[in-house]
């Protein structure tokens, strides 16, 4: 029963969440605008929470405490209040400007306003074509996130691929009958839940964790043996310092929020306000609810490794010592030869980091710790992690490290089991649910409405009617929901991949929005110019990826792998490279190529400037 | 008044850096919240405070009375040339 407790609570917030779904569907109009936009009526509160919801995806809590157990708290200046600064900024000139200019130009995606705003065709084409490519992996990854929480949270009474199955038809259903408006209702329940899911997982958490949170902070400074830390990156107390995150990394996700806006779920959401003023609330609530979530998770997160219960477990989780552990059969076969392929490539990467760790130290090692552990009895994967971290041997912990990390995402689920009741810990997945869905809900609408109207309708022109646009909308969501979860099944890896530089391909599109926004001399070329760069650095970063290992270098000194497997330029991501570079292509192509006629730059500014002059205040629209 | 929010501004990305931080643990605030994370709850306020700043001194006002050009009535109608 202690098991299905927390499936049983999650089981009724889908249920509520279904009705809600096509509680809305019976409020539809049955147009396209209405269907994709809500009818643009989104009221103020509704506006900020969905826009929230649809920002905030499961990163934001399994992610962003999955990240501090292995780099430290200094993920929380890093990721989130560099969010908290940046993306409100972006909202106030960029997402006003844009809901200015789908109100009078009726337009419902980016690309359609790319295509009018520069008199274009087949380059709005390539735009979606490149946004639809980084948006896919998240749908695959929503979906593997929903069935990876179910799965854990009742220990896998419910299977990974039921767990997929339920969060997909649910978010399916959702959007299929409700569409954005039912998207937008459901928003509301969720950003509650998961803004309410921090502050309730730090009061749960702390008050059952041996010692408080006092104490375990108290026993990471005071750790002098390094024996407690996850990885070999210094002592246990630098996790509660930024000390493991360079300056140039630090520095470099200044740039990343950038990324939110371009994200196209994003911008359809500026689409959908009633009134402009909606900004105005969502602007000033947004930093204060991002440090509502980041910062109990990023904390917890933290303070995880200082638990040596927690520690275990979620060394427990990593998919190449659980396969390693299913499939070391014969122990005499000799230790080597014990390793599968996927924990040799692990080790093998930290031999390489640590050159004084040779493979078979670890693989000894590990086959030892792991015949003692057995005695001839079932073995218990939690035990083994136990005595891994165990051994005293510095050289064996580096490659451990790596490996026991593997997974660290899960550490608040295994906190939640630890140290929370069954039926809180429950309340608190919805929470985790909902910020996995809530996203997930936009993107798939997202790509849906992009599809219908930037390809179906544009290409199907004026013989395409309201009643088929939504059929062909709807039709959209069961295909490629479907898809995405037979592919999420096989779990592959690339994907993974893709969302990782999905957030630096976004973020190094901005430079085209804001020159089509407020620079009147910004030509189609100079946007085709800035599509194709950030297209050609998606396809080397996942190549890079794939073909080379951490600490290899790629060009001499100046692009290197880094530690963790990221390309790294002078030190800084390439989300750095990137955009700079897509900015100044941006005005270099604009000012060598023609730009739009004047009747189209008056059309998009005059409206604008006309407004401003009528006694409003300061323009800040400096064109 | 638009020179002054972009120095303001300029000033909280400067801030966020703190790299006067980088490696220390105190003060730690209740005696368990270290400096990285209580300095960085502080900025997010401060990050709320400069955007209400933006949006009492820098609203663009002009943009509430938008209307749809003649001709779109609802749906998209703009599908390029």
């Amino acid at each position: 029963m202690q098991d299905w407790l927390p499936a049983i609570v999650i089981f009724i917030y889908l249920a509520v969440v279904l009705y809600i779904g096509v509680f809305a569907f019976r409020r539809g109009k049955g147009t396209g605008e209405d269907f994709f936009l809500a009818s643009r009526s989104i009221g103020s509160i509704f506006f900020f929470l969905a826009l929230f919801a649809t920002n905030m995806t499961a990163f934001a809590i399994l992610g962003s405490s999955g990240m501090s157990y292995k780099v430290g708290l200094g993920v929380f200046g890093m990721m989130a209040t560099s969010s908290a600064l940046v993306i409100p900024l972006t909202l106030f000139f960029i997402g006003t400007r844009l809901w200015a200019v789908g109100k009078r130009f009726g337009h419902m995606t980016q690309v359609a306003y790319f295509r009018d705003r520069y008199e274009c065709s087949h380059i709005g084409t390539l735009i979606f074509l490149l946004t639809a490519a980084m948006l896919i992996p998240y749908l695959i990854i929503s979906i593997d996130g929903g069935g990876t929480i179910l799965s854990s949270l009742t220990n896998g009474k419910i299977s990974y691929p039921i767990g997929g199955l339920i969060v997909a038809l649910i978010v399916m259903a959702t959007v299929f009958f409700g569409g954005l408006r039912g998207a937008v209702w459901v928003n509301v329940l969720q950003t509650l839940l998961f803004v309410a899911f921090g502050i309730v997982a730090f009061l749960a958490i702390g008050s059952h964790i041996q010692g408080g949170f006092p104490g375990v902070v108290n026993r990471m400074l005071t750790d002098p043996s390094n024996k407690l830390a996850p990885t070999d990156m210094g002592k246990m107390g630098t996790l509660l310092t930024r000390q493991r995150i360079p300056w140039q990394v630090f520095l470099s996700f200044m740039l990343i929020p950038l990324s939110s806006i371009m994200f196209p779920h994003m911008s359809i959401m500026c689409f959908t306000a009633k009134r402009v003023t909606a900004f105005r609330k969502t602007v000033v609530w947004y930093p204060l609810c991002i440090m509502a979530i980041w910062l109990p998770c990023c904390f917890l997160g933290a303070l995880a490794p200082g638990q040596e219960q927690v520690r275990a477990r979620v060394a427990a989780q990593s998919e190449s010592f659980k396969q390693w552990l299913e499939e070391h059969g014969d122990v005499k076969a000799g230790p080597a030869a014990g390793l599968t392929p996927a924990l040799q490539k692990v080790v093998a990467a930290g031999a390489k980091a640590k050159p004084k760790t040779p493979p078979a130290l670890f693989a000894a090692t590990a086959s030892k710790i792991l015949a003692e552990v057995r005695g001839g009895v079932e073995i218990k994967p939690v035990d083994v992690a136990g005595e891994m971290y165990a051994v005293k041997n510095p050289d064996f912990q580096s490659v451990w490290g790596r490996i026991a990390t593997q997974n660290s995402d899960s550490v608040l689920l295994e906190m939640l089991k630890v140290y929370v009741p069954a039926g809180l810990a429950g309340i608190l997945a919805a929470g985790i649910i909902s910020a996995v869905m809530g996203s997930d809900c936009h993107q798939i609408l997202g790509l849906s409405t992009m599809f219908t109207k930037d390809v179906f309708t544009y290409y199907g022109g004026s013989r395409t009617s309201e009643k088929s646009t939504v059929v062909m909308g709807r039709a959209f969501i069961l295909i490629a929901n479907g898809i995405a979860y037979l592919i999420a099944l096989g779990r592959p890896p690339i994907f993974e991949l893709a969302v990782t530089y999905a957030f630096s391909g976004f973020a190094a599109l901005s430079p085209m929005m804001i020159a089509a926004l407020f620079w009147k001399r910004s030509t189609k070329w100079a946007i085709l110019a800035n599509t194709m760069w950030v297209a050609a650095w998606v396809v080397f970063l996942v190549y890079a990826g794939q073909h080379y290992h951490p600490n290899d270098k790629v060009l001499g000194n100046i692009v290197t792998m880094n530690a963790t497997g990221a390309l790294s330029f002078l030190g800084f991501t390439s989300v750095v490279p990137m955009t700079l570079g897509a900015a100044i292509l941006v005005v270099v192509v604009s000012l060598i190529t023609p730009p739009p006629s004047r009747k189209t730059i008056d059309r998009y500014f005059g409206f604008v400037e006309e407004g401003a002059g009528r006694g409003a205040a300061a323009p800040l629209a400096a064109a | 008044m638009k020179w002054f929010l972009a120095f303001l501004t300029l000033v909280l990305i400067v801030l966020h850096q703190d790299w006067w931080n980088w490696s220390k643990v105190d003060p730690l605030l209740f005696n368990f919240v270290p400096v990285g994370i209580w300095y960085h709850a502080l900025f997010c306020v401060a990050a709320a405070i400069l955007l209400w700043l933006f949006d009492l001194l820098a609203w663009p006002r002009h943009l509430e009375n938008v209307e749809p050009e003649p001709g779109v009535a609802g749906d998209e109608k703009s599908t390029g040339h």
